[in-house]
């Protein structure tokens, strides 16, 4: 399934980290941050149902495949990035590639889902931008997982 | 299977709670990186998994969190929704089984430079893991 959107309105599900600590999270090399703020991405990804999908492998490839995240999904089917401004242009761009790596187990084969999204800088006023996703099962002709 | 263990010394403080500093549920954000101990390389896709128990004393298991180290190695978890000092275990494990698990303590009182009073959340940094490959 492929799939391509643009947010120019985000609303945030939660802040994920506060200041005020000397244990918070660094910037590490290539965390490009949105002007003075650290616009965090938080993904949770469902079956159909609702239920959380655990060890999903989550490609995040920003503006152009010029930069890429692999990240998996949590026991609560979540995932987390930091975004990757683009310089030269007003809007953002990610593709993000969900797949089920792990065949049967966490849930059940699920089919891979491909997204384009597009942020416009502007527009970003949220420290979390938020996004959710609900898999579909599939059957094994249907899914090429990898290992 | 072999099974490391290493005793992490952060924040050992078990100064009783005071419950008028903050009034709220409680969190524990921990994170940390994940290599190769012989290549120092980070390793992509490992399991590390929280056990939290509450009371201290007890040792019963209240909260579990499975997280995976990213294409750096580094892994964030967060676990929240504590009312006493907790006693957690900290497991890094290879699913592909090619490297052997280790494990890490930590006991965390809800004080301390490392504790958010605002938030009622403590930080654990640099929990880092180095996973050494199974013999053939």
């Amino acid at each position: 399934m492929k799939k391509t959107r643009i947010i120019s309105a985000l609303t945030s599900a939660a802040i994920l980290m506060s200041s005020c600590s000397v244990g918070l999270p660094r910037p590490e090399p290539g965390d490009l941050m949105l002007g003075m703020e650290a616009a965090m991405l938080s993904g949770k990804i469902t079956d159909t149902e609702g239920n959380p999908i655990e060890h999903l492998k989550v490609t995040l490839e920003w503006n152009g495949g010029s930069y890429q995240d692999i990240k998996y999904t949590s026991s609560i089917g979540q995932f987390e990035a930091g975004v990757k401004d683009n310089p030269e242009s007003e809007v953002i761009t990610l593709e993000i590639i969900i797949e089920d790596i792990d065949n049967e187990e966490n849930g059940g084969l699920f089919e891979t889902y491909t997204e384009t999204v597009s942020f416009i800088k502007n527009d970003i006023t949220e420290p979390v931008l938020t996004l959710n996703y609900r898999l579909n099962h599939a059957t094994a002709s249907e899914s090429s997982p990898q290992s | 299977m072999l099974l490391s263990l290493a005793m992490a010394a952060l924040s050992c403080s078990m100064a009783p709670l005071d419950p008028g500093r903050y009034d709220g549920i409680y969190t524990v954000v921990v994170s940390g990186a994940v290599s190769d101990k012989e290549s120092t390389l980070p390793l992509e896709g490992i399991k590390i998994t929280l056990n939290a128990s509450e009371p201290f004393q007890i040792r019963e298991t209240i909260r579990t969190m499975t997280v995976y180290t990213d294409n750096r190695g580094r892994f964030t978890l967060t676990a929240e929704g504590f009312t006493e000092k907790i006693f957690c275990t900290l497991t890094a494990e290879d699913v592909n089984s090619e490297y052997e698990s280790v494990k890490q303590e930590l006991n965390i009182s809800w004080n301390g430079s490392s504790f958010d009073e605002h938030t009622g959340t403590f930080y654990v940094n640099d929990c880092d893991f180095y996973l050494e490959k199974k013999d053939e």
